[in-house]
């Protein structure tokens, strides 16, 4: 049987809630540094949750426009890094987690009111894939160009299928990613009444903590992320600088609840595992894991038990949970959280899980609590898990 | 990877205007018949549909919570995927599954309450959102509304486990989540998958869309189709499915089956094939087509 073609990782961008691209992301998440404050981009005083973790300086209430400003400013950065793709471009596609923008507030009410129409232009740009089509156009990508919708998985499992089309000889190069913007009136009411969200009012800082015995739900986070993905030959051929190489992807269906995780873990461990298969890794050889671990209640300890399944309840990798930080950006948190796996790996740091003061009895890890750990790593883990029970796990290892 | 992307149909399960059986719809396709009626929805802009699929789904969602929390797309894709398991044995929890969705199942009128309870002298108020606004808007709301609910509530009614995937987006996105699967199963990371797409055009929310895109000349229509897919040399079965191209360029969609069925959206090149094989194709509004073969 033939070697599978490797993958690498040439280009990184992305925008958060701590950082406009990936080096003051990346310089505040090892500062655990928050980016969760008070809604700005509305009046919240009087909604149940009154606080988020948006971007700075993003203000407007058209979401697909937000979206379109997000996705464009952390492609513009991955390119930037990769250079230009000198391949057929037909050989170059894009994938991308992504969900369908809705229209404003009051255009909705107005539309209630009136029976007014959705205009054309209006469908088209709020589609799941016109962020897909934005990206392709960018940077002039011909081929195949794909979009993923699985909640909170989708740009995991974008990144994913990026990886496979590339492993399989379908396309040369891919750019792949994610992008969402959810914080707006109707969000924070939907997933406040689902009990989701984080109701920590007086502590918006302190809201977010993944694994501690305190949390009570997730952060509503925004921002993009994205890679650019190369077939090794080619980008050596051309001489690109090769960051890492993304060496294994898993993905499974919980089959269990909408909103829950199974509390065996069992899903989760089979995406980790299902990675680690297609990598010819062995746990052993995992030194960090970036969790998914929203700061929900039933998330992480499902998350944990899936941990042990695949590592052992004793020892296993470092563990952290860069959504204490950033908040949860859920279509965009796969890709994001694949690019801080990806310097973690090429920094020799691990970013801290912060507001981790009283872990959680039932999510015992080998965490790293509150500070940044200097630690070179060979191989790390990075999850993503959605609404629905769809579970996406990706591999990253240094390139040598 | 070395393994050809080809695997076996070992089953079709399919509800569409023209039926619920694969082998009724394949022979009223090929018969020429046509399931499309008068529009029966007031106000609606366009003047004929394809029949509303008949399907009862009472029998597999016993749970009336259950049976509120589906969309139409996805009681279609229940039903579909449930035909194209009948008699299998294998493990459920490695079976993969992949389905193509147009986009999030639409409001269709339960948030209004709640948009109408925050305006104020014509205007939006988050302040009354957040008071009379909160309390009229349905809890479960947020999850009926997201794009990957349909594979999910599949996945949990029929115990599925396996490698799973949703392409979002305009027509393309069934045949895409098609290929998908085929390269799970050919790649050797699934041992079968269920493969196909839903999609329904056929209420008031959706037919305002239809005629805003500039549809309204073809009638818009509702199915689910999926495809069982096991390794090519697995099982007896329909035929043998094989990945075709896909990519970024404007093609037109063929569209013998409109005046059959109407256009069913993302289930719309899966429909197509089901008279005899050949070419299932999507193609997006934008930019993106994919296409696979069937050889019956």
């Amino acid at each position: 049987m033939e070697a599978r073609r490797k993958v690498v990782v040439t280009g990184m961008g992305m925008i958060t809630p701590i950082g406009q691209d990936v080096p003051t992301s990346w310089q505040a998440l090892v500062e655990g540094q928050s980016g969760v404050g008070p809604i700005r981009r509305f009046d919240a005083s009087g909604f149940p949750v009154t606080f988020a973790a948006e971007v700075d300086a993003l203000s407007g209430e058209d979401q697909a426009d937000l979206k379109a400003r997000l996705a464009t400013t952390a492609v513009q950065e991955a390119m930037r890094q990769s250079g230009s793709l000198p391949y057929d471009p037909e050989r170059v596609g894009v994938c991308l987690g992504s969900e369908a923008a809705r229209p404003s507030l009051p255009v909705v009410a107005r539309r209630y009111r009136s029976g007014e129409l959705p205009r054309f232009s209006e469908l088209v740009r709020n589609a799941a894939h016109a962020p897909t089509e934005i990206v392709a156009d960018l940077v002039g990508a011909q081929g195949i160009q794909s979009t993923v919708s699985t909640a909170c998985t989708s740009s995991s499992q974008a990144v994913g299928e990026g990886f496979l089309r590339i492993c399989r000889g379908e396309m040369d190069a891919m750019v792949v990613g994610g992008v969402d913007v959810l914080v707006g009136p109707l969000m924070i009411t939907g997933f406040s009444l689902l009990g989701a969200l984080s109701t920590r009012n007086d502590d918006p800082q302190g809201a977010s903590r993944p694994f501690d015995a305190g949390r009570d739900g997730f952060v509503l986070g925004e921002g993009a992320g994205f890679l650019v993905l190369e077939e090794e030959q080619r980008a050596l051929e051309r001489g690109a600088e090769i960051l890492v190489e993304l060496s294994g992807f898993g993905c499974s269906s919980n089959a269990w609840r909408i909103t829950d995780s199974p509390p065996d873990g069992r899903g989760a461990a089979q995406a980790m595992s299902l990675a680690l298969e297609s990598a010819g890794l062995t746990p052993a050889d995992v030194g960090y894991v970036n969790a998914h671990g929203t700061s929900t209640p039933m998330n992480d300890p499902s998350e944990t038990r899936g941990l042990h399944r695949v590592f052992g309840e004793q020892g296993g990798p470092w563990v952290s949970s860069t959504k204490s930080m950033m908040g949860h950006l859920v279509a965009a948190c796969g890709a994001v959280e694949a690019v801080v796996a990806a310097m973690a790996i090429r920094e020799g740091v691990l970013p801290p899980t912060i507001n981790l003061n009283n872990p959680d009895p039932q999510c015992q890890l080998k965490h790293v609590p509150n500070e940044a750990r200097a630690l070179k790593v060979d191989h790390a883990l990075t999850n993503a898990f959605g609404f629905g029970g769809s579970n996406g796990s990706l591999l990253l290892s240094r390139y040598e | 990877m070395t393994r050809s992307a080809r695997v076996r149909v070992a089953a079709v399960g399919v509800v569409c205007a023209l039926g619920s059986e694969f082998e009724e719809v394949q022979r009223r396709l090929q018969a020429g018949e046509s399931a499309i009626v008068p529009c029966d929805i007031s106000g609606a802009p366009v003047p004929f549909m394809g029949a509303r699929c008949v399907v009862d789904e009472r029998p597999l969602l016993t749970r009336r919570r259950d049976r509120k929390l589906f969309s139409r797309a996805a009681t279609l894709l229940l039903y579909a995927a449930s035909k194209a398991l009948e008699g299998w044995e294998g493990d459920r929890e490695e079976l993969g599954i992949f389905v193509g969705v147009r986009r999030e199942p639409p409001d269709t009128g339960e948030a209004e309450d709640a948009i109408l309870a925050s305006a104020s002298n014509k205007a939006l108020s988050t302040a009354l959102l957040a008071e009379e606004g909160r309390r009229r808007y349905p809890p479960l709301q947020p999850l009926k509304t997201l794009p990957n609910m349909a594979l999910a509530h599949v996945a949990i009614q029929l115990g599925i486990r396996g490698e799973s995937g949703v392409a979002a987006g305009g027509s393309a996105a069934g045949v895409m989540a098609v290929r998908e699967g085929i390269a799970a199963v050919a790649e050797g990371r699934s041992p079968a998958a269920l493969v196909g797409a839903a999609d329904s055009w056929l209420d008031r929310g959706g037919l305002r869309d239809w005629a805003r895109l500039g549809l309204a000349e073809r009638p818009p229509g509702e199915a689910a189709v999926v495809f069982r897919i096991e390794p090519e040399d697995g099982c007896s079965g329909l035929g043998l499915l094989e990945r075709g191209e896909a990519g970024a360029g404007r093609m037109e969609q063929p569209q013998e089956h409109w005046s059959q069925v109407g256009d069913c959206g993302v289930a719309d090149g899966l429909v197509a094939a089901l008279s005899a094989g050949g070419t299932l194709l999507g193609v997006d509004p934008g930019k993106g087509w994919a296409e696979a073969t069937w050889t019956l």
